[in-house]
C-alpha cells in the first residue's frame, strides 16, 4: 500500500456532526407489491461516519445502498442528502457525479481502458480539461498505490488492483459520500484486507463518510457503526 | 484521455463487428457512388459536347421519348435560320451501333453536317479529317481507336458495313472519345434515314442575352408553322435543361436514386442491428456509466458517436471503392463508352450524406434505449 496523503483534507467538524444522510420511512416494492424489499426504514450517516450494513442475502441491503446513491426511488418515504430531499432533486446524474462514489464487488471497469482512463471516466461530467484529468488520475492512482498499473488494462491486473482502481475512480471528483457493495466479496484476504486499510485511509484522512455494504463481520469490525438489515427492516443498530 | 477516445475505443475493443458492418456499408455506398458517378458523368460528358462546340439551343422532334434517334427532316434547319435571334444552325444523326463484328456493342455514331460547325471542333491528331468528297469515312475517337486496335487507313466494319478510318480525334470528353463520326449523308445511307437528322444545334446571336430570352427563342422555336399552317414538331430547349430531360438522362439518374434509396434503407437497418447488439451486450457497462454520473445525452453522444465514426469511415472505403471500380469501368470495352472515371461530385457528397443520414437514423433508438437504462437493472444485469 502507498504512503501517499489520500488527497483531500478532512470536512469540517461543524459538516462532520451533520448528517450527510437521511432516511425517513422509506419502503421499497418491486413487482406491483408483490415483493417488499424494505419497510419503513429510517437512518441516519453523519458526515464523516463509517457505517457498515449487515444482513443476510435478501434482506434488502442493495435495495437501500441504490436508494442511498440516489439509482433508485423509494415507493415511500424520503431520502435527505446533506439536508435536500431526493424526491425534489432536479438532477441526480450530477449529484452521483459530484457528491456519490461507488465501488462494486465486481468493479466494474470498462474493459477497453487502462486503469488511468477508468479513473478519469467520471471525471468527464466536470469542468476538467483533458490534461487536468489526466493529472488527477495519476494522483489518485498513486494514493492507491498503483502508478506502474497506469497503462494496463483490467484484465492484465490482480482482482485486488482491480479493486484499487475501481475505489480510485469513485474518488475522483472528490465525492462526500462513498458507497460500497460487498467490496471485499471477490477477493482474497490479503487483497481484501488491503481494501480495508485504504478504506480507513480514506475516512481517517479525508474524513470521508463510508457506507458499506457486507457479510463479513470481519468488514463490519472496521466500521465505527453497524446496522442490521433482515427481510427488509432494520433490526438493531449495535453500539 | 478525450471523449472521443473512449468511442473510437469501444469500436476497436468489437474489431469484427465493427470491421464486418463498415465492410457492408463500404459495399452499399461503392454501389450508390458509382450509379450516381455514372448518371451524372453521362449527363455531365453529353453536356460538356455542346458547350464545347457553343451550342445554346438543341432541337428535336416533339414527343418523342428517345431524343437521341428523334427524326427531323435536314431541310427544317434552313426554316430555324431564318429567324433572326439565330446565328448559326448545324444539324447532326445520332445512332447507337456495334462494331467490329459486333465486338463492341452501344457506341454512339455522330453523322456530322460536313458544312457545319461541329465537325470544325474536332481536333484530328491522326490521319485526315471527313472530306464532303470522299465518302466511307469514318473518324474515331482516340478512346475508341485504342479499344479497338484501329488507326488511320484501317477499315473496320460497323453494322455490317465496311468503313475506312480517315483519322483519329482527340478529346478531353470521355463520352466522345469513345465515339465514332462519319458524313451526315453516310450515316443517312448506313441507316436506312434518307435527308434525316436527329437534332439541331443552335448558336444565338449576340441580341439574345438572358435565359429568358433562350426560353423565348425556344417558345418561338415550337411555334414554327409550316406552308400548310401545320406545326413544324419541333421541341426546343436550352442546352442544360436538353441534357437533364433527355430520357437515358433521367433513366439513369432515377436508377441511381432509386438504388440510393435501398441503400439507405438497407444500411439504416445494418446500423440499427449492429448498434442495438452493441447495447444490448454493454447493458451493465452503459449501467455503471450512468451509476457514477454520466448523463443521459453523454450516453447518446458516445453511442451517436460509434455509429458516426463507422458511417465516416464506411463513406471513405465506399468512395475510394467506387473510385477504383470507376477507372476499371472507364477502360472495360463493354461500358467504356458509358462511363467516366472519376466520381461526381454529388456522388461523393450523396454518399457520404446517404450513408451518415442511415448510421444516424439507425443509431438512434440504439442510443435513446441505451440512455434509458436503469443503472439498478444494468447492476443485476448478466
Amino acid at each position: 500500500m502507498t504512503d501517499a496523503s489520500l488527497g483531500s483534507a478532512p470536512h469540517s467538524a461543524t459538516a462532520a456532526a451533520a448528517p450527510l444522510l437521511r432516511v425517513e420511512t422509506v419502503s421499497r416494492v418491486f413487482d406491483d407489491g408483490q415483493v417488499h424489499a424494505l419497510r419503513d426504514v429510517s437512518l441516519q450517516v453523519r458526515s464523516g461516519e463509517y457505517l457498515a450494513i449487515m444482513g443476510p442475502s435478501g434482506s434488502g441491503k442493495s435495495t437501500l445502498l441504490n436508494l442511498l446513491g440516489a439509482l433508485d426511488r423509494p415507493t415511500a418515504g424520503e431520502i435527505y442528502v446533506a439536508g435536500e430531499p431526493l424526491s425534489k432533486h432536479a438532477d441526480l446524474d450530477r449529484l452521483r457525479a459530484e457528491t456519490i462514489g461507488f465501488v462494486f464487488q465486481s468493479f466494474h471497469l470498462l474493459p477497453t481502458l487502462t486503469a488511468l482512463e477508468n479513473i478519469q471516466i467520471p471525471m468527464f461530467e466536470t469542468a476538467r480539461s483533458a490534461r487536468q484529468r489526466v493529472a488527477h488520475a495519476r494522483e489518485l492512482l498513486e494514493q492507491v498505490g498503483l502508478t506502474v498499473r497506469a497503462d494496463h488494462l483490467p484484465a492484465q491486473l490482480s482482482v485486488g488492483e482491480r479493486q484499487r482502481v475501481a475505489i480510485a475512480r469513485a474518488l475522483a471528483n472528490d465525492p462526500r459520500l462513498l458507497l460500497a457493495d460487498e467490496p471485499t466479496g471477490n477477493l482474497d484476504s490479503a487483497a481484501g484486507a488491503g481494501v480495508l486499510d485504504l478504506f480507513d485511509r480514506l475516512h481517517r484522512e479525508r474524513g470521508l463518510t463510508l457506507v458499506v455494504i457486507t457479510h463479513g463481520a470481519e468488514v463490519a469490525a472496521r466500521a465505527e457503526r453497524t446496522v442490521i438489515l433482515r427481510d427488509g427492516r432494520l433490526q438493531e443498530t449495535p453500539a | 484521455m478525450q471523449f472521443a477516445e473512449v468511442i473510437a475505443k469501444n469500436l476497436l475493443h468489437r474489431k469484427t463487428r465493427a470491421a464486418l458492418t463498415m465492410g457492408g456499408l463500404a459495399l452499399a455506398v461503392m454501389a450508390m457512388a458509382t450509379l450516381l458517378s455514372v448518371a451524372w458523368g453521362f449527363a455531365n460528358s453529353a453536356a460538356a459536347y455542346y458547350q464545347a462546340r457553343n451550342v445554346d439551343i438543341v432541337a428535336v422532334r416533339a414527343g418523342v421519348s428517345d431524343r437521341l434517334t428523334s427524326t427531323l427532316r435536314f431541310d427544317l434547319g434552313d426554316r430555324l435560320k431564318a429567324l433572326p435571334q439565330i446565328a448559326d444552325v448545324d444539324a447532326s444523326l445520332t445512332e447507337v451501333v456495334s462494331i467490329g463484328e459486333g465486338s463492341l456493342f452501344g457506341v454512339p455514331l455522330r453523322g456530322l453536317n460536313l458544312h457545319g460547325f461541329a465537325v470544325g471542333q474536332l481536333q484530328i491528331t491522326a490521319g485526315k479529317p471527313l472530306t464532303p468528297e470522299e465518302h466511307g469515312q469514318i473518324l474515331l475517337g482516340v478512346e475508341l481507336a485504342d479499344a479497338v486496335h484501329k488507326q488511320a487507313g484501317d477499315s473496320l466494319e460497323v453494322e455490317g458495313r465496311s468503313f475506312t478510318v480517315a483519322g483519329i480525334f482527340s478529346t478531353t470528353n470521355p463520352l466522345e472519345s469513345n465515339s465514332l463520326c462519319a458524313s451526315l449523308a453516310d450515316v443517312q445511307s448506313l441507316m436506312d434515314r434518307p435527308q434525316e437528322v436527329s437534332e439541331f444545334q443552335i448558336r444565338v446571336s449576340p441580341t439574345v442575352r438572358s435565359d429568358a430570352d433562350l426560353r423565348t427563342l425556344c417558345q418561338e422555336i415550337e411555334n414554327l408553322r409550316g406552308s400548310d399552317r401545320q406545326p413544324l414538331g419541333l421541341k426546343a430547349l436550352p442546352t442544360r435543361q436538353f441534357v437533364d430531360s433527355a430520357t437515358e438522362t433521367k433513366l439513369a439518374k432515377s436508377m441511381a436514386w432509386g438504388t440510393s434509396a435501398i441503400v439507405l434503407v438497407l444500411s439504416w437497418i445494418g446500423m440499427l442491428n449492429t448498434m442495438l447488439m452493441s447495447v444490448l451486450e454493454r447493458t451493465r457497462e452503459i449501467g455503471i456509466l450512468r451509476a457514477i454520473g454520466w448523463k443521459r445525452s453523454r450516453i447518446v453522444r458516445m453511442i451517436l458517436g460509434e455509429s458516426f465514426i463507422l458511417c465516416f469511415a464506411a463513406a471513405i472505403a465506399g468512395l475510394l471503392a467506387a473510385w477504383a471500380v470507376l477507372s476499371v469501368l472507364s477502360r472495360w470495352s463493354v461500358t467504356r463508352t458509358l462511363v467516366s472515371p472519376g466520381l461526381s461530385s454529388t456522388a461523393v457528397v450523396g454518399g457520404l450524406a446517404i450513408v451518415l443520414l442511415a448510421g444516424g437514423l439507425g443509431a438512434l433508438y440504439p442510443a435513446l434505449r441505451g440512455a434509458n437504462i436503469s443503472p439498478t437493472e444494468a447492476l443485476r444485469y448478466d
